[in-house]
């Protein structure tokens, strides 16, 4: 850089550009690639309540048919024990919908109705901590 | 001489301001869709729970409101000042609830309250 009779230096302000372009664009990236994962999170959020609640609902069907005396339809996976039923409505592939239902009378009543996790999970039972000094 | 250099000096100060211009027209155009992207975000997250509260209100028995309204940040307010609408439409044991804003539906949740038993 040649340093004139004023005392600018050529290429200065091409340097200083250079750099205010690199920061303006790390920062649109920035907040760009925030902003998609905020958008597919909430994405993902909606459609796990919306297959909560259509799960629910199935539910609800199968129940209120229980209750009028009809009988469990096929697809779905029930089991009785005792006075009890049990049946389960996929929410997604990794979570069920499970309803356990006692006599009560002539109806039912619920004594469970839970969303049940059923993906698989290897949980770590090892734990590397300290164990103190050697001896 | 002294005028060549300050020729120089003043063709690379444009040079720099047009490149800037231009990285800052598209700077501008990424953070305001980026901004929008936010907006959308967090209207969607707002809209989900307030279907999912009104969902687990009307399933517990509550009908006393068929719709419900939002101001901008998503407090509830008055129909006059609302920003967001959230409405019930109930058909026996059926509901399906909807939010939209700004003309246009957020999200849409479909729900069934039990009918006999307990």
């Amino acid at each position: 850089m040649r340093r004139s009779r004023h005392g600018a230096c050529a290429g200065v302000a091409m340097v200083m550009t250079v750099f205010a372009v690199l920061c303006l664009t790390i920062l649109a990236v920035l907040s760009l690639t925030t902003a998609d994962q905020e958008w597919e999170l909430a994405k993902k959020t909606a459609a796990s309540v919306t297959a909560y609640y259509a799960a629910d609902t199935r539910a609800a069907e199968i129940y209120d048919k229980l209750c009028a005396g009809g009988v469990p339809d096929e697809g779905t996976t029930f089991s009785s024990d005792g006075g009890g039923i049990a049946y389960r409505v996929p929410i997604d592939d990794r979570q069920n919908l499970e309803v356990r239902l006692v006599r009560d009378g002539e109806s039912w009543r619920v004594a469970a109705w839970q969303a049940v996790d059923t993906g698989d999970w290897q949980p770590d039972g090892n734990l590397n901590v300290w164990a103190g000094p050697d001896e | 001489m002294r005028n060549r250099r300050s020729a120089i000096f003043l063709t690379e100060l444009l040079a720099a301001i047009l490149i800037f211009a231009v990285a800052a027209g598209v700077s501008i155009r990424i953070f305001a869709f980026a901004r929008t992207r936010a907006d959308d975000s967090r209207d969607l997250g707002r809209a989900v729970l307030a279907a999912e509260s009104a969902a687990e209100r009307w399933r517990a028995g509550d009908d006393t409101a068929d719709a419900r309204y939002f101001d901008r940040d998503w407090e509830p307010c008055a129909e006059s000042g609302a920003a967001y609408t959230l409405t019930l439409a109930a058909s026996g044991q059926t509901a399906e609830i909807r939010v939209s804003g700004g003309g246009e539906t957020i999200y849409t949740l479909s729900v069934r309250r039990t009918g006999g038993g307990s």
